[in-house]
């Protein structure tokens, strides 16, 4: 019944788009044809869309790299025993190896997987079963778990005069807003500084000496998660929005932030999922 | 007789002030800070006011050099009226980033079983986010917003 009601829906959106109203002579089971038809179209895009949106799926591993030209499909203990982290060799073909999971897919799709090589990532993607390629939607590094368990952080605007300075209020609001961790005013309390600057990050958060002494141009908000502790970044962006929309700038990168952040808790390392409307859920559970 | 009035005075002051008990926050090391009261909704919009109130006074019993955490001496504010410029003041700084808040309220301190101490009227107009931009030391705390200034100012006299 629903599915009748639902192809009366479409046609009653789609029927205005090809005619205004009856033309004259047409018959009566002509019109029903032309229902069914408008129907199945409907059904046929609908059903369509919702196949891709669940083919896509979620996959975590690290990115290495295998020796080009050996043919399209790889044999999982070949290409893991000859995958290669180090300096990547011209023609090389990435691919993300799970040991855990025994399972090495071919990645295509990505414009930069070299940037990543070596690195344990989280990849969206959809996977072709028959050539054990994903083609990639989307890849970042995977984060470490000091980062998913931290409880507490700290806000640090460093180098943010003038306008930057409503990145601080701004990524308070946020982190308030998402309510996952207490905002503490001591940074060696802290279990992350998300760092917020005019000026690209040179991961000396422990070792300088005095504030950033770089000028500041108010064009790039760049933001960091770091270690309080040895100073490294584990996670970084910038948007390059312009000193007036600092502060919007500073929510969106704690949103991307957000959003990797829940990717990640929701699939174990050792699983693939899918993903359908936004809602991660385990296809081969571990 | 006056100068007797007057010996007597100036006794009576000297006793007062060497012998005159310290404030309630005397020989306290910790306190905890509890989350901000607001009593009347309807005056206080912004939805981050609250944490951002607590997270002054947090850094305030910071700077005043008192631990932050479980203790029977307890620190909140119950926040009265909050209130930002508008967007067109804010467009006159031409984004200079600073924003300034009315903060009116009070700064309640109390013991465990929930006697207050002290409960001091506290109003500022001025800046309510930190300041970073004035910072001078990247790993420690940046600088004090005029409201964690007032704070501060009135903890230190509770001392």
């Amino acid at each position: 019944m629903k599915g009748e009601e639902s192809i009366g829906q479409v046609f009653g959106f789609a029927s205005p788009l090809i005619q205004s109203g009856p033309l004259p002579g047409r018959s009566a089971p002509r019109l029903r044809m032309r229902k069914v038809i408008i129907g199945v179209a409907g059904c046929v895009l609908f059903g369509a869309l919702g196949l891709a949106a669940q083919s896509e799926m979620i996959f975590k591993g690290k990115i290495c790299w295998v020796p080009g030209g050996r043919g399209t499909i790889l044999d999982k203990s070949q290409a893991t025993a000859q995958c290669s982290e180090g300096r990547v060799k011209r023609g090389a073909k990435f691919v993300l190896s799970n040991l855990e999971n025994k399972t090495v897919y071919q990645l295509e799709g990505h414009p930069k997987p070299k940037d990543l090589a070596g690195n344990d990532v989280v990849v969206i993607g959809t996977l072709d079963k028959a050539t054990g390629t994903i083609d990639v939607a989307d890849m970042f590094r995977a984060l470490p778990p000091k980062v998913t368990r931290a409880k507490s952080v700290y806000i640090d605007c460093d180098a943010c005069p003038r306008g930057m300075a409503a990145a601080w209020l701004a990524a308070f609001e946020e982190l308030t807003e998402w309510g996952r961790f207490d905002i503490t005013p001591e940074p060696r309390k802290a279990d992350l500084i998300f760092l917020l600057s005019a000026n690209p990050y040179l991961g000396d958060y422990v070792t300088r000496d005095g504030p950033d002494k770089r000028p500041v141009a108010v064009d790039i908000t760049y933001m960091d998660v770091v270690d309080p502790n040895t100073g490294e970044s584990y996670w970084d962006d910038s948007k390059q929005w312009g000193a007036f929309f600092v502060a919007r700038a500073t929510k969106d990168l704690i949103a991307e932030f957000r959003e990797e952040l829940d990717i990640e808790e929701r699939v174990p390392h050792s699983a693939e999922s899918s993903r359908v409307q936004g809602q991660y859920s385990p296809a081969f559970p571990p | 007789m006056r100068r007797f009035h007057v010996l007597l005075f100036l006794a009576v002051t000297s006793t007062a002030s060497f012998c005159s008990p310290g404030g309630v926050l005397e020989n306290v090391r910790k306190i905890q800070v509890d989350p901000t009261v607001i009593e009347q909704p309807d005056k206080v919009k912004d939805a981050a006011a609250a944490n951002l109130v607590r997270y002054d006074l947090r850094a305030a019993v910071r700077d005043g050099r008192f631990e932050e955490g479980d203790s029977p001496v307890r620190a909140h504010f119950v926040l009265d009226e909050f209130s930002s410029e508008g967007k067109a003041k804010r467009l006159i700084g031409f984004g200079s980033g600073h924003s300034t808040n009315t903060v009116d309220g009070r700064l309640v301190i109390q013991d465990a079983s929930g006697k207050e101490l002290a409960n001091v009227k506290i109003h500022v107009h001025g800046s309510i986010a930190s300041s970073p931009s004035d910072g001078n030391n990247t790993q420690g705390r940046q600088p004090t917003s005029d409201f964690e200034r007032r704070l501060l100012e009135e903890i230190e006299r509770l001392k």
